[in-house]
C-alpha cells in the first residue's frame, strides 16, 4: 500500500464536510445558476436528496474494494487496460478539482481584500501549503480537517447569527416558480455535481479507514449534516438579502460585512479570510493526494510522496492557465462542469457495477 | 496481564546486557584487569589509570595480630563523607580485634571485615580493578587487603549538594515547593516518596565514553507502555557510547527527540517532581539525567506544555479557566503583532472607524512601516528581556528603567514608534510569560518573527497561511509515537477532558488514550453527593445534646 | 516534515522569503497614509457629469496627540468629478495626497437633484467596490446639493459623520420619524418586486449669525450650517418622486412595523382641550393582501404599545380614561398612517408600504398580472387600517391629588 496512515470514519466525516463547505465559502457559483431567489433552498434539498441516492449506491460498492483504492481496484477487475483508462480519468478528475479549487481561492482574495497583488501569489502559497500536507499523509489531512472543521464551523455560526438585525422573514414567500419547474434544473445540477463530482474521493479513502463498515454512516452523515448546513445557510440568505442575494459572487462574504452590532462587534470578516485558507488549504491537499496516490498506483510506484510537489506545481500552472477570467470560471462550473461531473460520477457508478459483477465471476471460478 | 510479562521479559534483556556495555568503558590499560593479590600492583594501577591525580587517596593501614598486612583504603577526597568514612570505616579497621583470629590469614580478615567489622550502610565485593574505579568516582571507598584479590565498597557518599529547594523557574501558589536538585539519587528519592509502590520502576544507565553520566528512566510498571520503553532506550543506545558525555538535560534532549528541526520541543523537561508524578500516573516515562534539576518526560503533547500545577490544585473552575487563559496568551504571544501588523497595512477595514482614526494619529510621521516597527520592537524587547535573565542581580533595575524610559516613553515621544506598538509589544511579551514551561514560550517567541514577516507581505492572508503551516507541522509530529497535537488533531473526545479546561478530578475515568493500554484510571461513580438528610439532621443537632 | 533535509528546508525558505519579498509590494498601504472618507455626497454639475463630494477625516486633529490643534476642523471637504462615479474617485488621487479609502464610510449622500434623475447611475459602484460596505447610510438633501450638506457641522462632536449617525441613532429608536435606510435596504428594496424604496432625508438648518453666540465653545470656528433629519424622501424606482414630512414618516413606519419610538400627543380625555403625551415603546403591523374577483385590497393591522409620559390638566386615571386614551391613541396613529397613505397614492403613486410586495408574496399568480398596470391600481388601492393601541404604564405618578 502506498499510503500507511489509517483514519477513522469520524475523521472522514469531517473531511467531507470541509470537502463540501470551500465551494461555498469561496466564489459561490451556485448563486450564480438561480433564477428566483426565494426557493433557492429548495435547490439545495432535492441536490443533497440525489446526492444522498447516489452516494448510497456508490458506498455499498465500495465496500467491495477491501483493501484496494477505487483505482486498484478497477484495473484488478477492468483488465489493466480499461481499467488504466478509467484511473486515468479519474486521477485527472481530481486534478481538475485541485486546481480549479485554488483558482477559485486566488478569485476570491484578488476580488475581495487584495485586488492588487497578483492571483498567483495567492495560489502559490495555498498549493505549496496544501502539497506539504499532503507529503504528509492522509493521517495529517485527516487531523487538520477535524481540527478545523469545527473552527470554521463556529464562524460560520457567529457569522450567520449576528445578523439577525436585517433577517426578514418575508423574503421566503412566495413559493411559487415563475418559469416553471425548469429552473430548478441548473441549480440543483449545480449542488448535485459539487456533490457526487467530489465525494468520489471516498473510493480513494476507503481502504485507508480504520472501520470500514462505518463508512457508508459517515459519507451519509456528512451529505445530511452539509445538506442541512446549507438549506439553512440559503434560507438565512434569503431572508437577509432577499432578491440581490443571486447578485452576490460571495455571499459569506457580503454575510460578514453587514454585522454591525452597538459599535463594536462589526467588521469581522477576518474569520471568513481564515477560514478561505484554512478550508481551500485542505482541500487542495486532500486531492492531491489522492491524484498522487492514484497517479502512484496506476504507475505501480513505490511511494507517492515524491510526486505531490511536481503535482502541486502543475495545479499550480494549470488553475493559472485554464480560465483566462473570472467569467470563464462561473461560465464552467455552471455549465460543463456540471454535466461533465455528473456523466463521470453516473458513469463511474455503472462501471463500479460492472466490476463488481466480473470480481463476483471471478471469486465462483 | 500481557504487559507485565512482557516487560519482565525485556527487563531482563536489559540486565543482561549492561554489564557488557559497561566494560568497553575506561580506556586505561588496567580496566580489564583483575585485582591482584600484591597491593604494590593494585596501587600502582589506580594511580596510573588516574594519573596520579590530587584528589585520589591512596592509603595502608596496617591490621592483623602483627600488624602485618597492609589494607589498601582507596577513595577520592570531596566525594565522601570525612566524618562517616572515618566512623564506618577506619575506625574498625584500626581497632580490628586481634585476640580471636591468633594469626589470621588475608582473606580471614577479609570476611571478617565484610561480614561484621565494618559498619557501613552498604558494602559490596568485587573483583576486577575496573568496578573499583567507576565506584570511586561514585564516593565510595574500596578496601583491598593484601594477599586477596578482592576488594570491598563501601558506601560513603557524601559530597556536597544543593539542597531540595523551591522549583525556581516553575513556581505555584498551591502545590508542593519542593524542586529537583543536581543530585540523580536526591531526584528519585523525591518520586519514590511520592509513588510508594513497587512498581515505581528506575532503571539505570550510564552514558557517554568520558563522562559516566547517570540517567534514569522511570515509570510505572503496568501503566507505561513497554513500545515507548524500547524506543527510548533504542535512541539511548544509539549514542550511548558515542557521545563524550551528557551534562545537560537539554543535551540528551536534543539527541533522542523526534523533530530534530522543529521549533517544537516533543520533550518536556521540568524542575517540578510533583509533574513528573503527575505523567507516571498517565504511563508516560522520566528520563533523570544527573546533573540538572531539569528532568525529561516523554512521550508528551502540546498540551502539557500549557498545563502548570496550578489548575490542579485549585477548583477545577478556575482550573479550566487558567488553561482557556494561557491558550488564549499562547494564541495572543503567537500572533498580536503580526495581526496589528496586518490590520494596520492591509486591513483598515476591519477596524471600528473610532479605533482606526485614533491608531491613524498615533502612526502620524512614525518613520518606519508598521512590519518594521513591529520587528525592530520584538527584538529590542527580546534584548531586554535577554539581558534581564543574564545581568548581576544588583543591575537589574537599572535595566527595566532603561527599558521603560528610553525605548518606551521617549521612543514615543519622540515620534519613532508609535504608542500603540509599544502596547502591542508589551501586551505580547506579558503572553508570552504566561507559559508554565519555558521551552515551548521560546517556540512561540521563534515562530513570531515569520509570522510578522508574512503579516508584513500578505496580511491576513499571511497571518493564516502562517498558521495553516503550523498546524500541519504540529498534526505531522509525533512525540516516542504519540500525534503531539493529540487531543485536537486528532480530536481524542476521552482525552478532551484534560486539555482546554479540566474537568473535575472525579471526572478523569480514563488515562491518556495514546500513552497507556490500561486506560480505565477510576470507575465513573465517584462524584461527591451531599450526605442523606438524617445524617444532616444528627450532625446539626449535636451541639444540642 | 517527515523526511526533510537541511539543504530543502533552506530553499523552501528562500523559496518563500522572496516571495514575501516580493508580495510586500502590492497591495500594502500603511494606515496614516489612508484617507479615511466619512461621508460622500454625489451631485451632478453643470456639464452633467458625476460630482463627486468627500470629506475625509483628519487622524491628527482626532486623537490627544501633541499636534493637536482643537481649533482645527476634523476633516478636509474636496471635490472632484467625472463621468462614472469610479472616474471620479480615481480622480481624486491627482490631488489628494493619500488615498482614499471607502471602508469607514458612513453617509453616501445625494443631491435633491441627482435624486430626482435617478439613484442607479451612483449606486452599483457602492455594491461592487470592495472597500465599500452595504451598512452606508443613504441620505437624501432636500432643496440643496450634496455638496452642500457635506458642510455641516455639529457642535457637540468634532467628527460630523460622527454627529450625523448621532442623531440618525437617536431618531430612529427616540422618534420613529425618520426612515432607518441603509445601502443594504435600499437595495433590497430597489430589486423587490412591488415595494417602492425610501431613503432618509435630511433637511440643512443655517445656523443664526449674530454677534452674541450662546453656543459653547468660542475658539472654534464659526458653525455655518447644521443638519437635521426628520422625514423620508419616497422613491418611485430609482428616482426621487417626493418628501415625507416626520408624521408621515412615522405612519410609514407603523405600516411597516418599523416604529420604536416617540412622542404620540393627544387630547386630555377630560377636558378634551388639554394633551396628553404618550410615549410610544413598541408596534407591529401586519399587512393583509385580499385579492377578490381580480380586484386587490389591503388591510393592515398596526399593534402599538405606549406609556404615558405627560399629563396637562391632571385627572383620575381610571379604566374608563385609560380606555379613551387608548382610542385616542390608535386614531392618532391612524391619522398618521393616513397622513402618509394619502400623499403616497395620491401624490406620489409609489408603492412605499410594499403593498404590491405582500399581494405578490400571497397572490404570485395574481401579481403576475397586477403589476403591469400597478401605476394604475395603487393610486385607488382600498386600505383598511385598523390600529390596536395598548397604554402599558403611568410612569413615577400613579394617580393625581386634586381634579
Amino acid at each position: 500500500m502506498l499510503e500507511h496512515g489509517k483514519i477513522s470514519a469520524r475523521q472522514l466525516f469531517f473531511i467531507l464536510v470541509l470537502i463540501r463547505f470551500v465551494p461555498v465559502m469561496l466564489l459561490c457559483t451556485y448563486s450564480y445558476t438561480l433564477k428566483t431567489v426565494q426557493i433557492a433552498w429548495l435547490n439545495d434539498v432535492l441536490g443533497v436528496a440525489l446526492s444522498l441516492l447516489y452516494l448510497y449506491l456508490f458506498v455499498r460498492l465500495c465496500k467491495g474494494f477491501k483493501d484496494k483504492t477505487i483505482i486498484e481496484y478497477l484495473e484488478s477487475n477492468l483488465g489493466p487496460v480499461f481499467g488504466k483508462i478509467i484511473g486515468i480519468i479519474l486521477v485527472i478528475h481530481f486534478f481538475i478539482i485541485a486546481a480549479s479549487d485554488a483558482r477559485d481561492m486566488g478569485e476570491t482574495f484578488t476580488t475581495t481584500i487584495m485586488p492588487e497583488t497578483p492571483i498567483i501569489v495567492f495560489i502559490l502559497i495555498i498549493v505549496f501549503l496544501g502539497a506539504n500536507a499532503a507529503r504528509n499523509g492522509l493521517e495529517v489531512i485527516a487531523r487538520i480537517s477535524e481540527f478545523t472543521v469545527p473552527i470554521i464551523l463556529l464562524f460560520l455560526f457567529i457569522t450567520i447569527s449576528l445578523n439577525y438585525k436585517f433577517i426578514d422573514v418575508k423574503n421566503l414567500k412566495p413559493f411559487y416558480f415563475p418559469q416553471g419547474f425548469s429552473e430548478l434544473v441548473q441549480p440543483t445540477g449545480s449542488i448535485l455535481s459539487l456533490y457526487i463530482g467530489e465525494f468520489i474521493i471516498v473510493g480513494m479513502i476507503f481502504p485507508y479507514l480504520n472501520k470500514m463498515q462505518k463508512c457508508s454512516k459517515s459519507v451519509i452523515l456528512a451529505t445530511l449534516f452539509t445538506g442541512v448546513l446549507f438549506v439553512i445557510l440559503c434560507i438565512d440568505m434569503i431572508v437577509i438579502f432577499g432578491p440581490t442575494f443571486k447578485t452576490l459572487s460571495i455571499p459569506i462574504l457580503s454575510l460578514a460585512k453587514l454585522i454591525f452590532i452597538a459599535n463594536f462587534i462589526e467588521r469581522i470578516e477576518g474569520i471568513v479570510i481564515l477560514s478561505w485558507v484554512l478550508g481551500s488549504a485542505i482541500k487542495i491537499a486532500l486531492f492531491l493526494w489522492a491524484t498522487a496516490v492514484g497517479t502512484g498506483q496506476i504507475l505501480k510506484l513505490k511511494s507517492y510522496q515524491p510526486l505531490i510537489y511536481p503535482l502541486g506545481a502543475l495545479a499550480t500552472v494549470n488553475s493559472i492557465l485554464n480560465y483566462e477570467r473570472a467569467a470563464d470560471f462561473i461560465n464552467f462550473f455552471t455549465g460543463p462542469w456540471i454535466v461533465y461531473s455528473s456523466t463521470l460520477s453516473i458513469s463511474l457508478l455503472i462501471i463500479l457495477y460492472i466490476a463488481q459483477a466480473l470480481d463476483k465471476q471471478k471469486v465462483k471460478s | 496481564m500481557v504487559i507485565p510479562i512482557f516487560w519482565r521479559k525485556l527487563f531482563k534483556k536489559m540486565k543482561n546486557s549492561e554489564p557488557v556495555n559497561n566494560n568497553n568503558k575506561n580506556q586505561s590499560k588496567s580496566s580489564n584487569s583483575y585485582i591482584s593479590s600484591y597491593l604494590k600492583e593494585n596501587e600502582e594501577s589506580i594511580r596510573e589509570a588516574f594519573g596520579n591525580s590530587a584528589d585520589l587517596v591512596l592509603r595502608k593501614v596496617k591490621i592483623g595480630a602483627n600488624q602485618n598486612i597492609n589494607v589498601l583504603i582507596v577513595y577520592i577526597e570531596g566525594l565522601i563523607d570525612n566524618k562517616l568514612m572515618s566512623k564506618t570505616v577506619i575506625k574498625p579497621i584500626t581497632t580490628f580485634p586481634d585476640n580471636k583470629l591468633k594469626s589470621p590469614s588475608p582473606n580471614e580478615i577479609h570476611n571478617k571485615l565484610k561480614e561484621s567489622q565494618l559498619t557501613v550502610n552498604h558494602l559490596t565485593e568485587v573483583y576486577k580493578l575496573e568496578d573499583i574505579l567507576n565506584k570511586i568516582l561514585d564516593g565510595y571507598c574500596a578496601l583491598i587487603v593484601e594477599g586477596t584479590n578482592k576488594a570491598l565498597l563501601c558506601d560513603v557518599i557524601g559530597f556536597e549538594h544543593r539542597p531540595v529547594s523551591e522549583p525556581i523557574n516553575e513556581s505555584a501558589i498551591r502545590g508542593p515547593h519542593e524542586g529537583f536538585n543536581e543530585t540523580i539519587r536526591v531526584n528519585t528519592s523525591l518520586l519514590r516518596r511520592r509513588i510508594k509502590d513497587p512498581r515505581l520502576t528506575i532503571e539505570e544507565l550510564t552514558l557517554g565514553k568520558i563522562g559516566n553520566t547517570k540517567i534514569d528512566i522511570i515509570y510505572i510498571r503496568g501503566l507505561a507502555n513497554p513500545k515507548v520503553l524500547q524506543e527510548i532506550k533504542n535512541r539511548i543506545k544509539k549514542i550511548k557510547d558515542e557521545v563524550d558525555s551528557i551534562q545537560l538535560s537539554g543535551q540528551l534532549e536534543e539527541y533522542i527527540q523526534d523533530a530534530p528541526f522543529s521549533p517544537f520541543p516533543t520533550i518536556l523537561n521540568t524542575e517540578r517532581p510533583d509533574r513528573i508524578v503527575g505523567a507516571l500516573y498517565e504511563g508516560r516515562y522520566a528520563i533523570l539525567v544527573d546533573g540538572t534539576p531539569y528532568n525529561l518526560i516523554v512521550p508528551c503533547t502540546l498540551g502539557m506544555f500549557i498545563t502548570s500545577i496550578e489548575d490542579y490544585t485549585q477548583r477545577f473552575f478556575y482550573g479550566s479557566f487558567l488553561r482557556l487563559l494561557r491558550w488564549v496568551s499562547f494564541l495572543i504571544a503567537l500572533t498580536l503583532p503580526s495581526i496589528y501588523v496586518a490590520i494596520t497595512s492591509f486591513h483598515q477595514e476591519m477596524l471600528p472607524t473610532n479605533l482606526v482614526l485614533a491608531l491613524a494619529a498615533q502612526r502620524e510621521g512614525v518613520p518606519l512601516p508598521a512590519v518594521a516597527e513591529a520587528f525592530m520592537m520584538e527584538i529590542v524587547f527580546e534584548i531586554l528581556r535577554e539581558a534581564g535573565i543574564r545581568m548581576p542581580r544588583l543591575v537589574g533595575p537599572a535595566i527595566s528603567i532603561v527599558g521603560v524610559l528610553v525605548i518606551g516613553q521617549a521612543a514615543v515621544q519622540a515620534g519613532l514608534v508609535s504608542a500603540a506598538m509599544t502596547i502591542i509589544v508589551g501586551l505580547t511579551a506579558i503572553a508570552s510569560f504566561i507559559t508554565p514551561i519555558y521551552s515551548i514560550g521560546i517556540a512561540i517567541r521563534l515562530l513570531r518573527f515569520p509570522i510578522i514577516i508574512l503579516a508584513g507581505s500578505l496580511g491576513l492572508f499571511g497571518i493564516s497561511a502562517g498558521l495553516l503551516a503550523i498546524l500541519i507541522h504540529l498534526t505531522s509530529l509525533r512525540s516516542f509515537g504519540v500525534p503531539y497535537f493529540e487531543p485536537f488533531g486528532p480530536i481524542i473526545l476521552s482525552d478532551l477532558k484534560d486539555s482546554l479546561i479540566r474537568f473535575p478530578f472525579w471526572a478523569y475515568r480514563t488515562r491518556p488514550k495514546f500513552t497507556t493500554h490500561n486506560s480505565i484510571r477510576q470507575t465513573a461513580r465517584l462524584k461527591p453527593k451531599p450526605l442523606r438528610q438524617e445524617e444532616k439532621e444528627i450532625e446539626h443537632n449535636y451541639g444540642d445534646d | 516534515m517527515k523526511n526533510i533535509n537541511f539543504r530543502q528546508l533552506l530553499y523552501l525558505f528562500l523559496l518563500l522569503f522572496s516571495i514575501l519579498i516580493l508580495a510586500g509590494c502590492w497591495n500594502r498601504r500603511e494606515i496614516e497614509s489612508i484617507g479615511f472618507i466619512n461621508s460622500v455626497g454625489v451631485d451632478r454639475n453643470i456639464n452633467n457629469k458625476i460630482k463627486l463630494t468627500v470629506r475625509i477625516a483628519k487622524p491628527f486633529t482626532l486623537s490627544g496627540q501633541q499636534n493637536t490643534n482643537v481649533d482645527e476642523r476634523s476633516f478636509w471637504l474636496t471635490e472632484m468629478t467625472g463621468d462614472t462615479v469610479f472616474e471620479a474617485v480615481r480622480n481624486f488621487l491627482n490631488h489628494s495626497p493619500r488615498r482614499l479609502f471607502w471602508a469607514h464610510n458612513r453617509f453616501i449622500i445625494f443631491g435633491e437633484e441627482f435624486a430626482r434623475q435617478g439613484l442607479n447611475d451612483a449606486i452599483d459602484w457602492f455594491d461592487r467596490d470592495n472597500e465599500s460596505r452595504r451598512t452606508a447610510q443613504i441620505a437624501i438633501v432636500k432643496g440643496a446639493t450634496a455638496a452642500e450638506s457635506l458642510q455641516v457641522e455639529y457642535e457637540l462632536e468634532r467628527d460630523p459623520s460622527q454627529g450625523e449617525a448621532g442623531v440618525v441613532e437617536a431618531a430612529i429608536n427616540g422618534q420613529s420619524n425618520i426612515v432607518d435606510v441603509k445601502l443594504h435596504d435600499f437595495l433590497l428594496m430597489l430589486n423587490s418586486e412591488g415595494i417602492e424604496p425610501v431613503a432618509t432625508r435630511t433637511d440643512l438648518v443655517p445656523t443664526p449669525q449674530g454677534p452674541l453666540d450662546i453656543r459653547g465653545n468660542l475658539k472654534r470656528e464659526k458653525i455655518g450650517l447644521t443638519g437635521k433629519y426628520i422625514g423620508a424622501a419616497a422613491f418611485k424606482e430609482d428616482k426621487l418622486v417626493g418628501w415625507l414630512d416626520g408624521k408621515q414618516t412615522r405612519g410609514l413606519n407603523w405600516v411597516k412595523g418599523k416604529a420604536k419610538g416617540g412622542i404620540l400627543v393627544i387630547n386630555n380625555p377630560k377636558t378634551g382641550k388639554r394633551l396628553v403625551s404618550i410615549e410610544l415603546i413598541r408596534s407591529q403591523s401586519k399587512i393583509i393582501p385580499k385579492v377578490i374577483n381580480g380586484r386587490p385590497s389591503i388591510e393592515v393591522k398596526v399593534q402599538a404599545e405606549g406609556n404615558i409620559g405627560d399629563i396637562q390638566g391632571q385627572f383620575d386615571i381610571n379604566l374608563k380614561t385609560w380606555e379613551d386614551m387608548e382610542k385616542m391613541m390608535a386614531e392618532g396613529i391612524k391619522d398618521e398612517i393616513k397622513a402618509c397613505l394619502r400623499v403616497a397614492q395620491k401624490e406620489f403613486n409609489s408603492d412605499i408600504f410594499g403593498f404590491g410586495a405582500a399581494i405578490y408574496r400571497n397572490y404570485p399568480r395574481e401579481w403576475e398580472r397586477l403589476k403591469n398596470n400597478w401605476d394604475e391600481e395603487f393610486p385607488n388601492l382600498s386600505v383598511k387600517i385598523s390600529v390596536e393601541a395598548k397604554l402599558r404604564r403611568t410612569g413615577l405618578i400613579l394617580r393625581t391629588l386634586q381634579e
